[in-house]
C-alpha cells in the first residue's frame, strides 16, 4: 500500500481551524461531490482521498471528537497522527461500498451502536438521459394532443415517475403513485376555477373583489392540498411521505409574513423564506420519522445579504439617475425619457436574472444543510454560478429549439441537483416505520389525492 | 437467479433476496423467509430507462432490481409483455412520428381548430355580458391611454349623423360612437366587443373628408358584425394558455412575444372581413367603395408605410384596396 500523505483534518476539507459546523458539513459536501465528480467522469481521486475527507469529516462534525482533535492538535505531538491514521483504515473497509455503489449495502440499523459515530455518505445519483427522456416526452406530448389534453394526465405520472425512480440515493430509488385520473379530476376543477377568476376579472369590479379575496383565502388550501398528494404519493424504499401541515398555519405564512414581505418591500423576505422552509421541512415525515428544520432567520440574512444589499442600492440609483437628469435641465428630460424604460427593463433582467436564481440557490442550501431526518442530515453545494450557468443555457437553448429542448433541460436540472447533493448517514433511514395514515388502502380520502396543483415552494 | 432489494412496505428496512418464476408464482426468497405469490397478484412497473425496476407485491411490498438482463429473463419466464406506450416509447421511429404529430397537430390546430371554434363561440357569448365586458374595457382605456376629444361638438354631430343615416340598419349590429383622443396611439379606430367604436381624433384630422371617416366606421362595424374582437380574446387566451403550458415557466416575456406574433395572423383575416363588410355597405347605401379605398391609402402614407407583413397587424394596404375593389366597384365620387 502507498504511503498515504497523513494530512490535517481541516486542511483536507480545505477549512481553517476556526470554522463553524455548518461550514464543515458544506466542505464536506463540497469535497464529496469533487470526489463523485471524478468517479463519474472516469478519473478517480485515489480512495485514500476519499478516506482521508471522511475520517475528517467524522471527527469535526462531532463536538466532542473535534474538541478532542483540537486538543490534540495544539502541541503537534504524534498522538494526532496516530489517530489519523486509525481512523483512515477503519474507513476504507466501508469505502468500497461506497465508491462503486455496491447493489446491497451492509445492513446497518440504527441499532448498531456504531453507527451513531460512523458518519458514511450516500452518493445521491441521478440516472436520467436527456435522449431517453425526450422520447418518452415525445410520445406523451403526441398523445396529449390526440386526446385534446385528457392523456396529459397520464403523461404527468410518466414524467413524475422517471424522475423520481431516476433518482438514486443509497441505491435505492424513489417512487411516485400518483393517481392519473385523480390529477386528471384536479386539473379540470382547476381549470374552471381559473375560468372563472378570468371571467370575474371582465364581468365587475366588485365580483372581481370578492374573487381576488376568495383565491387569497384558498390559496393557502389548495398549497396544503398539493404538498399532502406529493407527499403521500412519494416512496423510498417502500415508505411512503407525508405532509401534515395545517391549512391555518399555511394562511398565517402567507397572509402574515407574505403580507409583511410586501409591506416592507422585500425586507423582510429572508425571514419569509426561513418560515416557508421551516413549514415545508417541519410538517414532512418519511414513514413515522418527523424532518426537522434548524436554521434561524439570522442565517438566511447571512446568506442573502448580497441580494438584499443590491434590492436597497436599486432606488438610491434610481434617485441619483433622476437628481442627475433634473440638474441637466431639459437636456435631462430628453435623458429620462430615454433612461427609465432602460432602467426598467434593467431591473426586470436583474431580478429574473440575478436575484431569483441567487435566493433559490441559497434557499436550497440552507434547506437541505440544516435539515435533519432522524439521524440523517444532507449536504447541499449548489453555487449561484454554477446554476445560472445552467439556467441561462438551459432558457437559451429551449428558446432556440422552440420548445423541443425542454426534456434536456428537465435532465440537465435534475443531474445538477443530483450531483450537488450528498446524504449523510443513509443507514439510518432504515430505521423508519410506516405510519398508520400512510397505508393506502385504510384512509381513501379522494379528496386529498383529487387537489393535485403543482404549487412549489 | 435474479438478486434484488425487498423492502416490506412497513419499514425502510433493506432485505436482500433472490427473485424466480415457478409454477406461475413469483418466488422471493430471503435470508430469514420465503415469499410465493401468485403472477396474477404482481404489478411490474413499466421500465424507464436505466432506473431500477420495480415489482410491486399486493400487500405493499416491492422489489427493486438493477439486473435489466436478468430481470428480462424474469419477465420472459413470467409471460409478462410491455405496455404498448412503453413500446412507442423505446423506438426513436416512433419518437419520431410522435414529433410529427405535434407539429401536425399545432399547426393545425392553430390555422383551422382554433379560428373555427372561436369563430363559432364568439356570437354564443350573451350580449349582455359581452357589453359588460366592452363597458369595462372601455373605462380601463380611458384610465389609461385615452382623453377625452377636442374635436368640436359640430364636426362630432356631423360624423354621427351621416354614421345614423347610412349605417345604422336592421339586421345590423347595435353600435355606439366615443370620440376620443389619444397621444399614445395613431390615427385608428377600435370596435369593442358590445358595440362600442371608439374614433380618435388624429383619424378624422388625418382623413378629413367624413366620406372617408364613414367609410372606417362601416369597417369597424364589420368588426362588431363578425364578432372579431371576442374572436379574438378567446383566441388569445387559448394561444397564451397554449405556449405558457409549452414554454413553462421560461420566461413570460417570450411567451408575450410569440403570442403577439401569432395573433397578428388572425388580425389579418379579421380586416379582410371587416373590409369586405363595409365595401358591400357602402354600396348599398353610399355611392361606392371610394371613400374606404383613400381611407386606407391616407393610413398608410401616415405609417409611412413600414412593417414587414408577418409583424404588421394591417396586411399589405395594395392587397387589401384590390380586394375591395373586386366585392364592390368605388363609382362614386368623393365629396370634397
Amino acid at each position: 500500500m502507498s504511503a498515504t500523505p497523513i494530512t490535517c483534518h481541516y486542511t483536507a476539507l480545505g477549512l481553517r481551524p476556526e470554522a463553524t459546523a455548518e461550514e464543515i458539513a458544506s466542505a464536506y459536501g463540497r469535497a464529496m461531490s469533487r470526489f463523485k465528480r471524478r468517479l463519474s467522469a472516469g478519473d478517480p481521486l485515489p480512495a485514500e482521498h476519499l478516506d482521508t475527507i471522511r475520517a475528517a469529516y467524522r471527527t469535526l462534525s462531532v463536538a466532542s471528537a473535534r474538541a478532542a482533535y483540537d486538543e490534540a492538535r495544539r502541541p503537534a505531538t504524534p498522538l494526532g497522527a496516530a489517530t489519523e491514521a486509525t481512523a483512515t483504515t477503519a474507513a476504507s473497509a466501508a469505502a468500497p461500498s461506497m465508491a462503486t455503489g455496491a447493489p446491497i449495502a451492509p445492513a446497518k440499523g440504527a441499532n448498531d451502536p456504531a453507527s451513531e459515530f460512523d458518519t458514511s455518505a450516500a452518493s445521491v445519483e441521478f440516472r436520467g438521459e436527456g435522449r431517453e427522456y425526450l422520447r418518452i416526452w415525445l410520445v406523451n406530448v403526441a398523445l396529449s394532443v390526440v386526446t385534446l389534453g385528457i392523456y396529459s394526465a397520464w403523461a404527468k405520472v410518466r414524467r413524475e415517475k422517471y424522475f423520481h425512480r431516476n433518482f438514486i440515493v443509497d441505491a435505492a430509488a424513489f417512487d411516485y403513485h400518483g393517481d392519473p385520473r385523480a390529477i386528471l379530476v384536479g386539473r379540470i376543477l382547476l381549470v374552471v376555477l381559473l375560468g372563472l377568476m378570468s371571467l370575474a376579472e371582465n364581468i365587475d369590479p366588485t365580483v372581481h373583489l370578492i374573487a381576488s379575496v376568495a383565491a387569497m383565502f384558498a390559496f393557502p388550501w389548495l398549497l396544503v392540498r398539493s404538498m399532502q398528494f406529493r407527499a403521500r404519493n412519494t416512496s423510498y424504499r417502500g415508505i411512503r411521505f407525508a405532509f401534515v401541515g395545517t391549512y391555518r398555519e399555511a394562511l398565517v405564512l402567507y397572509l402574515v409574513h407574505g403580507g409583511l414581505t410586501t409591506i416592507t418591500f422585500g425586507l423582510y423576505l429572508p425571514a419569509f423564506l426561513q418560515k416557508q422552509k421551516a413549514f415545508l421541512a417541519n410538517r414532512l415525515r418519511f414513514g413515522d420519522s418527523p424532518c426537522t428544520f434548524e436554521a434561524g432567520v439570522a442565517a438566511f440574512y447571512r446568506g442573502l445579504k448580497v441580494p438584499l444589499v443590491l434590492w436597497l442600492l436599486l432606488p438610491v440609483a434610481v434617485l441619483v439617475l433622476v437628481g442627475a437628469a433634473s440638474a441637466l435641465g431639459p437636456a435631462g428630460g430628453i435623458l429620462l425619457i430615454v433612461l427609465i424604460p432602460l432602467s426598467i427593463l434593467l431591473v426586470v433582467l436583474l431580478l429574473s436574472l440575478l436575484l431569483i436564481p441567487y435566493i433559490r440557490v441559497v434557499g436550497t442550501n440552507l434547506l437541505w444543510n440544516h435539515t435533519r431526518l432522524g439521524e440523517t442530515r444532507f449536504a447541499s453545494t449548489q453555487t449561484v454560478r454554477s446554476y445560472l450557468n445552467l439556467v441561462v443555457a438551459n432558457w437559451l437553448l429551449v428558446l432556440l429549439t422552440l420548445g423541443f429542448y425542454w426534456p434536456f433541460a428537465q435532465v440537465r436540472l435534475a443531474q445538477y441537483r443530483a450531483r450537488n447533493l450528498s446524504v449523510i448517514n443513509p443507514e439510518a433511514l432504515a430505521s423508519a416505520v410506516a405510519a398508520q395514515q400512510a397505508v393506502p388502502a385504510a384512509l381513501g380520502d379522494e379528496a386529498i389525492d383529487a387537489f393535485d396543483f403543482d404549487i412549489a415552494l | 437467479m435474479l438478486t434484488a432489494h425487498y423492502y416490506d412496505g412497513r419499514s425502510a428496512q433493506r432485505n436482500p433476496v433472490r427473485l424466480y418464476v415457478r409454477d406461475g408464482a413469483l418466488q422471493v426468497e430471503g435470508e430469514s423467509f420465503n415469499r410465493n405469490i401468485p403472477l396474477g397478484d404482481i404489478v411490474v412497473d413499466e421500465p424507464l430507462g436505466n432506473a431500477p425496476r420495480c415489482i410491486t407485491l399486493p400487500d405493499g411490498a416491492r422489489c427493486e432490481v438493477d439486473d435489466h438482463e436478468g430481470m428480462k429473463q424474469l419477465l420472459a419466464d413470467a409471460k409478462i409483455g410491455e405496455t404498448l406506450v412503453v413500446r412507442l416509447q423505446k423506438r426513436w421511429q416512433w419518437a419520431l412520428a410522435a414529433f410529427c404529430i405535434i407539429v401536425t397537430g399545432a399547426v393545425s390546430g392553430y390555422f383551422w381548430g382554433l379560428p373555427a371554434v372561436a369563430k363559432a363561440l364568439a356570437p354564443q357569448i350573451p350580449q349582455a355580458a359581452s357589453a359588460r365586458l366592452s363597458a369595462a374595457v372601455l373605462a380601463r382605456l380611458d384610465t389609461q391611454i385615452l382623453q377625452p376629444s377636442r374635436l368640436p361638438p359640430a364636426r362630432q354631430q356631423a360624423i354621427l349623423r351621416l354614421a345614423e343615416t347610412t349605417l345604422r340598419e336592421p339586421g345590423m349590429p347595435v353600435w355606439r360612437i366615443h370620440f376620443r383622443s389619444s397621444t399614445k396611439l395613431g390615427p385608428n379606430a377600435l370596435a369593442l366587443p358590445g358595440g362600442d367604436l371608439i374614433i380618435l381624433d388624429k383619424l378624422v384630422t388625418l382623413l378629413e373628408s367624413e366620406d372617408r371617416i364613414n367609410a372606417v366606421v362601416a369597417h369597424e362595424i364589420g368588426h362588431l358584425a363578425h364578432h372579431h374582437s371576442m374572436q379574438q380574446m378567446i383566441q388569445g387566451a387559448v394561444v397564451s394558455l397554449v405556449l405558457a403550458t409549452w414554454f413553462g415557466d421560461i420566461s413570460s416575456a417570450a411567451v408575450a412575444i410569440s403570442g403577439q406574433l401569432l395573433q397578428s395572423g388572425y388580425s389579418r383575416d379579421a380586416e379582410r372581413e371587416a373590409d369586405r363588410f363595409a365595401a358591400r355597405q357602402l354600396l348599398r347605401c353610399c355611392a361606392g367603395s371610394q371613400p374606404l379605398i383613400e381611407a386606407l391609402e391616407r393610413l398608410e402614407k401616415s405609417e409611412g408605410g413600414s412593417g414587414s407583413a408577418l409583424l404588421s397587424s394591417h396586411p399589405e394596404t395594395v392587397e387589401r384596396i384590390a380586394a375591395i375593389r373586386a366585392w364592390a366597384p368605388p363609382a362614386g365620387i368623393a365629396r370634397p
